[in-house]
């Protein structure tokens, strides 16, 4: 983590840097709306409340199933952590750091795959949609569009 | 400043984060609507009857316990709710730790809008209530929760179990209840 990109990075001041500092910076925010969503997600878990949806019904289906814990801790309490992790490699990948964003593009990989499992989830196993984690998926995809949007820029300059 | 800038941001980061999960942790939520809190909370200010969110001619609850312990609860339950199937097993715990102190009134309250099979449900353990199995039917229900809610045919799951388990010799006629 602690190579910096030569010639790279937000302070390069080349034209194709500055357009992947944006492109962190915008993964970056992408994970904090994730991470706003993941902690409200934990601390009403943690509260014992039942959340009711206002679009979608099945919520308290979704939030209250044997999926949503797991070792005894909320599931939203690891993607809160792992959005976090997200918006720090983001961050750090926004000030140049290049390990951080092959770091970034793999974890947000992985979140992406087991979006896709909790969406499976939520459609043939539970049949009943959480708004909260539909908004968790559809952060994650943005995030996997703008890492893969950003590697094949990157090739291209 | 080029290198401690990105470690600063996260850090504040965090620091929010942390800070704002524990301030939600201790405000209670105004999204929350558990079932027995809508039913009875409608005016929390006004002073209430004893039995205001009951209507007269509703029938007695059933109670597990004592009904006259001095610590009683009401529950307005939903047999397809999730966190009402949680509740269950802590509120057997609790009558069974404490059989003189507490008795836990149970009352059918279920949200057909969202939960398919929550009527059908609380009609299968008022129907093996009348056989003089209501408790056994009802921790059935509770117990299979997850083995029923989807069934296209949760009723008849429901009574078929609980004529296994509570050993009715005859069918469960829900309609009657």
């Amino acid at each position: 983590m602690s190579e910096r990109t030569e010639g790279g990075g937000a302070f390069a001041g080349s034209v194709g840097s500055t357009r992947a500092a944006l492109l962190d910076a915008c993964a970056a925010l992408l994970a904090l709306v994730g991470l706003c969503d993941a902690i409200y997600l934990t601390v009403e878990h943690l509260n014992g409340t039942t959340l009711q949806c206002s679009i979608t019904h099945g919520c308290a289906e979704v939030l209250g199933s044997r999926y949503a814990t797991v070792g005894g801790l909320p599931l939203a309490a690891f993607g809160a952590a792992a959005y976090f992790t997200a918006f720090s490699l983001a961050t750090l990948a926004a000030f140049g750091y290049a390990s951080a964003r092959r770091l970034l593009t793999v974890l947000v990989a992985l979140m992406f795959l087991f979006s896709l499992w909790l969406l499976y989830l939520q459609a043939f196993v539970l049949h009943a949609f959480c708004q909260y984690c539909l908004l968790s998926a559809s952060v994650t995809t943005l995030l996997l569009v703008v890492v893969l949007v950003q590697r094949f820029a990157a090739r291209r300059v | 400043m080029k290198k401690t800038l990105p470690v600063l941001i996260i850090a504040v980061v965090l620091l929010v984060a942390l800070g704002g999960g524990a301030l939600l942790m201790r405000s209670p939520s105004s999204d929350v609507k558990p079932a027995a809190s809508a039913a009875t909370n409608a005016a929390p200010n006004a002073p209430r009857p004893a039995r205001a969110a009951v209507a007269d001619d509703s029938p007695p609850a059933r109670v597990r316990g004592r009904a006259d312990a001095p610590v009683k609860l009401e529950e307005f339950s939903d047999f397809q709710c999730p966190t009402c199937g949680l509740m269950h097993g802590v509120l057997k715990q609790l009558v069974a730790k404490y059989p003189t102190q507490v008795g836990v009134a149970f009352r059918n309250f279920p949200l057909r809008e969202i939960h398919r099979h929550a009527a059908e449900a609380a009609l299968a353990a008022e129907a093996a209530g009348m056989q003089g199995k209501f408790w056994e039917m009802h921790d059935l229900i509770y117990e299979k929760q997850n083995e029923w809610k989807d069934a296209a045919d949760a009723a008849g799951e429901a009574e078929r179990g609980g004529r296994e388990r509570a050993g009715c010799a005859e069918e469960v006629s829900g309609y009657r209840v």
